[in-house]
């Protein structure tokens, strides 16, 4: 008997330290090696015998939240029996909105660490037809991605990517063009397709240690803004996954922009709207989960802009950017010497 | 007291089976017609699914094959008098529907080293899932019962039961477990290989969306490419995604071969290597080719429906009579004609090709210098390789 009460209590502590160690698995720390979930960010971790040290919350960082894309969110998959959902079964769950594989390669004895490559893919869907989903007016996982999203992938690598196009383009049985559909550069090499009917952007992008794909449908230039949003999260990330770009120097009227998230994608410097406010400009925002404009005001000049748009309204008209603003921590990156400029600001960058 | 004592002396036995290092007993599943499967979590031996294997691991057996079930002790602390499976029941996976349940096999103990016949397997493909609970006769030795029974219930760990129409070919040899939870869900009911096929087919390209710039093939020679399988299940169990043409085709070798399809292989268009004809006395290189309307997967409304430009398509073939299976393209979109055995020449080549688009290549500079387009459809038809290719798989992650 009393063998039988050890025995129980021994049990009653390994089970224990198990529910513990499960409840302590957060995005900020590298999670024990296996598949978790949590928050609804499956995560995949390989790194058995070697690991790179990233977190979940390191990759989460390169990606908007499930929230900043205006009209769109993110949806977890749901099982919903063989004759609703055919293509769903539940021995595939954990399900979740965004998926993050660490150390990838690390499983074997023989890893090396600089080989191991670390992924997240996050997929936004427009808000209706998620809402759709949920509500069960739409069945299928396979029906709802019908309706158009966008599907973004980042693989970060411990050494330089070696994509590049033409071994890109060797493979695939698609037509791939140089560049982007705006003409507008990205990253070190880029490279696309637009599908049959010119409305599904199939974007790819190396830079330095990274390699990033968005495919958006049905707007192309949308999918074209995030991967620019993707570029400047990998240049300012603060554990410097990717190498970062010279930090321009930039000065408003004479004065220094202070700002570590302040950098330059492909020569075009790019800022948080909050850098400007010590110049006398005041800031109106305007968000919810269809539209985020902001309007930017300094005496009589202003600026209204608008998440992953590359226009602006100014009081001489419609302004092209250069890049797409998009949303970062809450607040919007803009162009900056445009944005600047249009509100009266004397721009100088080094 | 008595009873208190047996509860005691159950309760002793139980914990010492806990304490062993495998297992105190385990069901053994026999059949003439069982085949070896894989995990598919890793490359190596590892990977192997014991075999024969154990109730609560999975099965892969021929349609109306039978199996046995059996009793294995492993406990040293006690020995076996006998066993009784009270039931012992065969579901349907995912619904739940019962196929068929043993009831009560009578009051008679079985030997220890006796097998349990069960019914015959469904004489189509299914998924199902197999568990058992019943009564274990126990010799403990212990002072004042020396013999206890003790219940057994696999129900919360039962096997996975993948009824196949014969046994898995290459490259699904052995199986994959999770290839077979697709295909036998997918293929549900199909008695006989046309119908197997088709049903696959048809259900990939009903749930598996198409997309560009994403494939999991790779290392491509005219001859070879490389299929990263389990990455390919895993983008397509979080997003819906398959790929590109290869790996449909890929992967709708591996859900046909694990049902025991046979002569299966993929086929590309063209070869990738030699792409060049001579034409008018210059050597004109094929850049790409524009399709007829397709309903590109998924089926119905998806955002690659239309006419595409593609520098190759890869199928899948039965190898001896040329018929192809596609589960990436239906034709025609107003129409949905369903890729499902289509004899390759005349009818798949001229609902697919709409021209042949042909330039003139500066060999140093890449610049193209001449375009041509020629609309027939067997203008540059020359699917490589001539008996299709047998894909490398792998378990391993992409580099």
């Amino acid at each position: 008997m009393i063998r039988l009460k050890v025995l129980t209590t021994a049990w009653l502590t390994a089970l224990s330290a198990v529910m513990q160690a499960a409840a302590q698995i957060s995005l900020t720390a590298e999670p024990p090696v296996g598949k978790h979930e949590v928050q609804g960010v499956v995560v995949e971790n390989d790194g058995k015998y070697q690991s790179t040290g990233y977190t979940p919350a390191d990759l989460l960082f390169l990606l908007c939240e499930p929230d900043e894309i205006p009209g769109y969110t993110v949806v977890v998959r749901e099982y919903r029996g063989h004759e609703i959902d055919g293509g769903t079964f539940a021995w595939m769950a954990p399900f979740g909105h965004t998926h993050v594989w660490l150390n990838v390669g690390g499983l074997s004895s023989s890893a090396k660490r600089e080989e191991l490559k670390c992924q997240i893919t996050r997929r936004w869907f427009p808000l209706e037809r998620a809402q759709a989903y949920l509500a069960r007016k739409i069945g299928s996982f396979t029906e709802l991605s019908s309706g158009g999203s966008i599907t973004v992938s980042v693989e970060l690598y411990q050494k330089r990517a070696s994509t590049n196009y033409e071994d890109f383009q060797r493979e695939s049985a698609a037509l791939f063009y140089r560049g982007t559909p705006s003409g507008i550069p990205l990253g070190t090499e880029s490279w696309y397709s637009l599908g049959p009917k010119k409305s599904t952007l199939s974007l790819c992008f190396v830079y330095d240690r990274s390699f990033v794909r968005v495919i958006s449908h049905p707007d192309p230039a949308l999918g074209e803004a995030v991967a620019q949003s993707i570029l400047y999260r990998l240049l300012i990330h603060p554990k410097g996954v990717v190498a970062r770009a010279a930090t321009p120097a930039v000065t408003l009227n004479g004065r220094p922009v202070q700002s570590a998230h302040l950098t330059a994608l492909n020569g075009t410097v790019v800022a948080p709207i909050s850098v400007l406010k010590p110049f006398g400009v005041t800031v109106e925002v305007s968000r919810s989960v269809h539209f985020w404009h902001v309007t930017l005001q300094r005496g009589e000049r202003w600026i209204a802009l608008e998440a992953f748009r590359r226009e602006a309204r100014t009081p001489d008209g419609m302004l092209k950017l250069e890049r797409a603003v998009f949303p970062f921590r809450g607040e919007l990156v803009v162009p900056l010497r445009q944005v600047a400029e249009a509100l009266g600001l004397t721009v100088q960058v080094q | 007291m008595r009873r208190l004592l047996t509860v005691t002396l159950l309760i002793a036995l139980a914990s010492n089976l806990c304490m062993a290092q495998q297992p105190a007993y385990e069901f053994p599943l026999s059949g003439s017609q069982m085949y070896r499967l894989r995990w598919a979590q890793q490359e190596g031996s590892a990977d192997l699914v014991p075999f024969p294997p154990v109730l609560g691991q999975p099965v892969c057996a021929q349609k109306g094959s039978t199996l046995q079930l059996g009793v294995r002790w492993n406990s040293q602390y006690s020995r076996l008098l006998g066993w009784m499976p009270i039931r012992v029941v065969l579901s349907r996976a995912g619904t739940g529907e019962v196929i068929w349940e043993h009831p009560h096999s009578g009051s008679n103990w079985l030997a220890p080293d006796a097998v349990y016949p069960l019914r015959a397997l469904p004489d189509h493909v299914e998924y199902a899932t197999l568990w058992s609970e019943g009564l274990l006769l126990v010799w403990t030795g212990s002072w004042p019962l020396p013999v206890g029974v003790m219940p057994y219930s696999t129900v919360n760990t039962p096997s996975d039961v993948f009824v196949v129409l014969d046994a898995p070919k290459a490259p699904m040899s052995p199986a994959w477990v999770s290839v077979l939870r697709l295909s036998c869900s997918w293929a549900s009911l199909a008695a006989d290989e046309a119908t197997a096929a088709r049903k696959v087919t048809n259900t990939l390209h009903l749930w598996g969306d198409y997309i560009e710039g994403r494939w999991f093939a790779r290392d491509y020679t005219d001859s070879f490419e490389r299929f990263y399988l389990r990455a390919c299940l895993t983008w397509f169990m979080n997003n819906g995604q398959v790929g590109q043409c290869n790996d449909f085709a890929d992967l709708l070798l591996c859900l046909q071969t694990s049902l025991g399809l046979s002569n299966r292989a993929v086929q590309r268009t063209h070869s990738l290597s030699q792409r060049t004809r001579p034409i008018d006395d210059e050597e004109w290189t094929l850049l790409y080719f524009r399709t007829k309307p397709l309903d590109v997967a998924h089926w119905g409304s998806s955002h690659y429906d239309g006419v595409s430009f593609w520098t190759y398509h890869q199928f899948c073939i039965e190898q001896n009579s040329g018929r192809v299976w596609d589960s990436c393209i239906q034709f025609h979109p107003s129409h949905r004609i369903a890729v499902t055995g289509m004899p390759r020449e005349p009818d798949y080549r001229d609902y697919l090709v709409e021209a042949y688009i042909f330039g003139i290549v500066d060999a140093v500079t890449g610049i193209i210098l001449d375009v041509r387009e020629y609309t027939q459809p067997d203008f540059f038809w020359r699917p490589t390789p001539s008996g299709g290719l047998i894909p490398e798989v792998t378990a391993e992650s992409i580099p």
